[in-house]
This record gives structure tokens, sequence and C-alpha cells, in this order.
């Protein structure tokens, strides 16, 4: 568990330092932070991750835009990727699955659910 | 009205009011609504300019409560972690008391107080977290905050044009670049529009799906 390398994207310091608090009790302590899409695609291609976290709304790459970049990417079509984010209308959640999330959290989330929801895209 | 009915009006009513005279009066009547409506733009101008000059200074202010309650939810963090932090070591230092005492006497009341000082320390821990969690908050009223930022920049930019419709010309907007604003316009800290267990249905029908 360990082992696991996990990118955490969200443009939001505050949340940024939630989800990296939240992951080091659940055992995840390899963590690195981007602020948007765009930070984000930069540091997958400098890096290699075993698993994304990433917000949907953000400036200068929205989250959407970064998973579909991602899922275009070679090497990286089976990248896990959890979304977290307020959004929480059922269109979004459809639009977001066909961009390719594996899973999708609305905020505000419990720690139990990301450690649940990362556990079950890890199990595939 | 035609020019045949003009001329036929203009001969038919020698000796009182012309048709000249009558238009000459009409002009006169529209001429006074004219100056009447250009009074009430001027009358309505006034609050506008107010409201317009008034409106990059609550956007502003907004941005202000964003940034402040970012500040201080950051501050808490920084605590919280230092407490986290503090609440290991404390664990740590327990269950060393806890050997050596164990190891070298048998003091049944000190062996349950350390347990028990351990039992708080970890609850604490506990509680910080939910602190940290609870901390989610500033990211959601942030997101509530820009969207109201920006339906004033919108209703700014409206303004603006209708100034501009007033003034015969639109000018560009002063003031600072506008900032790119990210949020969910239905950012909620406890309505949530679909349940986990719904959402989590609807990814496993994706799956199958696939």
């Amino acid at each position: 568990m360990a082992d696991i390398k996990i990118l955490a994207v969200d443009d939001s310091a505050t949340m940024r330092r939630i989800i990296v608090n939240t992951l080091q009790r659940a055992g995840y302590t390899n963590v690195v932070e981007a602020e948007n899409g765009k930070d984000g695609l930069a540091k997958l291609q400098s890096d290699k991750f075993d698993f994304v976290i990433t917000d949907w709304n953000m400036p200068e790459m929205d989250g959407l835009t970064f998973v579909s970049n991602i899922r275009k990417q070679e090497g990286m079509k089976k990248l896990p990727i959890l979304m977290v984010t307020t959004r929480s209308v059922k269109e979004d959640i459809v639009e977001a699955l066909k961009a390719g999330v594996n899973n999708y959290i609305v905020k505000p989330f419990t720690p139990d659910t990301l450690k649940e929801k990362i556990d079950q895209v890890l199990a595939g | 009205m035609k020019q045949n009915d003009t001329d036929k009006k203009t001969m038919n009513s020698a000796g009182k009011s012309t048709s000249k005279e009558m238009m000459h009066h009409e002009l006169n009547g529209l001429k006074a609504s004219i100056l009447k409506l250009v009074f009430s733009f001027r009358e309505l101008r006034n609050p506008l300019d107010r409201t317009f000059a008034a409106m990059p200074e609550a956007t502003s202010h907004l941005d202000m409560v964003s940034e402040q309650t970012e500040a201080a939810a950051n501050r808490v963090l920084d605590l919280a972690e230092q407490i986290v932090a503090q609440q290991s070591e404390m664990v740590k230092l327990l269950n060393v008391a806890l050997n050596e005492l164990e190891d070298k006497v048998k003091a049944p009341k000190v062996v349950e107080a350390i347990e028990q000082a351990e039992a708080i320390a970890n609850k604490c821990q506990n509680n910080t977290y939910t602190i940290m969690e609870a901390l989610q908050f500033q990211d959601i009223t942030s997101q509530q905050i820009n969207h109201a930022a920006s339906l004033l920049e919108d209703v700014e930019l409206r303004m603006n044009e209708l100034i501009g419709v007033l003034d015969g010309e639109v000018a560009p907007l002063k003031g600072e670049e506008k900032k790119e604003r990210a949020f969910d316009p239905h950012a909620h800290m406890t309505i949530k529009h679909t349940s986990q267990q719904s959402i989590d249905d609807l990814i496993r029908t994706s799956h199958e799906k696939e």
C-alpha cells in the first residue's frame, strides 16, 4: 500500500492538504500535488504514478479535460483515476465516466469513502 | 397621411388652424416628450453610474473573503498537522513508559492510567482528523463565492453595455484583467444531487456495459 504513488490534483491548496492528510492516515504516504490539469499532465509526463485523484472545477485545465487527455496518452489508458468533486448532478457523473474516470466521490467526503473507493479501483 | 390629403386639409381649414400649425404643435409635443425622456435618462445615469462604479469593489470584497477563509483554514491545518504529529509522539512515549514499567514493576494502577492516556491521545488524534475533514467547507464556500463574484461580473458587463447604449458607444471595461474563475454553480455543503449509492450504481452499470 505504502509503495503506491498518488497524484492529487486540486486547485484548492486547503483541499490538497486535506486529501494528503486523509491519504497518509489511510497508509498512502507517497503523494504528489498538482494545482490544475495542466500541472497534473506535466507531472504525469515527468514521473510515473500508480493512481490519480482529481478535482473537476479548476482554472487553466479542468478535471474533465485532464482525464480525457490522460486517456489519449499511450501507457496511461489504464491509469486508475478517482474524481473528487462538488459536482453531484447525474449528467456530470455520466460525463466524467465517459471521459474515463474509474470512480467518483462528491465533496465533502469522509476518509472511509475515500479509502473505500481507492481500494475498489485498485482491486479493479 | 398622403400628400393629397394634406393639401386638401390645408385648403379646407381656412380661417381655423392649418395642418401646418397642427403639425408644428405635434412636433412641439414630440420634442417635449423627447426632452423629458432625455432628462429621465440623465436621472437614471447617476444611480446607474454609482452602482456600476461599486461593482468591482463588491467583487473584490468577495475575493477577499475567499482568500481570508483559505488563509484561516490553512492556519488551522498547520496546527492540526502539528497536533497529529505531537499525539503520535505522545502515544510512542506512553508505550515506552508502559513497556519499562511492565519490565520492572507490576503497578496495575499506573499501567491502567498510561493505557487510558494512550486511548485519550488516540481519540484526540481522531478528533483532529475530523477537524481537518470539516475544513472541506473552505473549498465549497469558496466555489459559492466565486459563483456570486462571477454573477456580479456579468451584471457589471451588462451595465457597461447599457451605459454604452445611453452614451452612444460601449467603452471597454476599466480595471484589472478579470481573473479566471473555476466553480461548480451547484456546490453545496449538505445537498448532494446524487447520493454516493446512486453514483456507485451508475459506475457499476457503466462497467457492466464495457
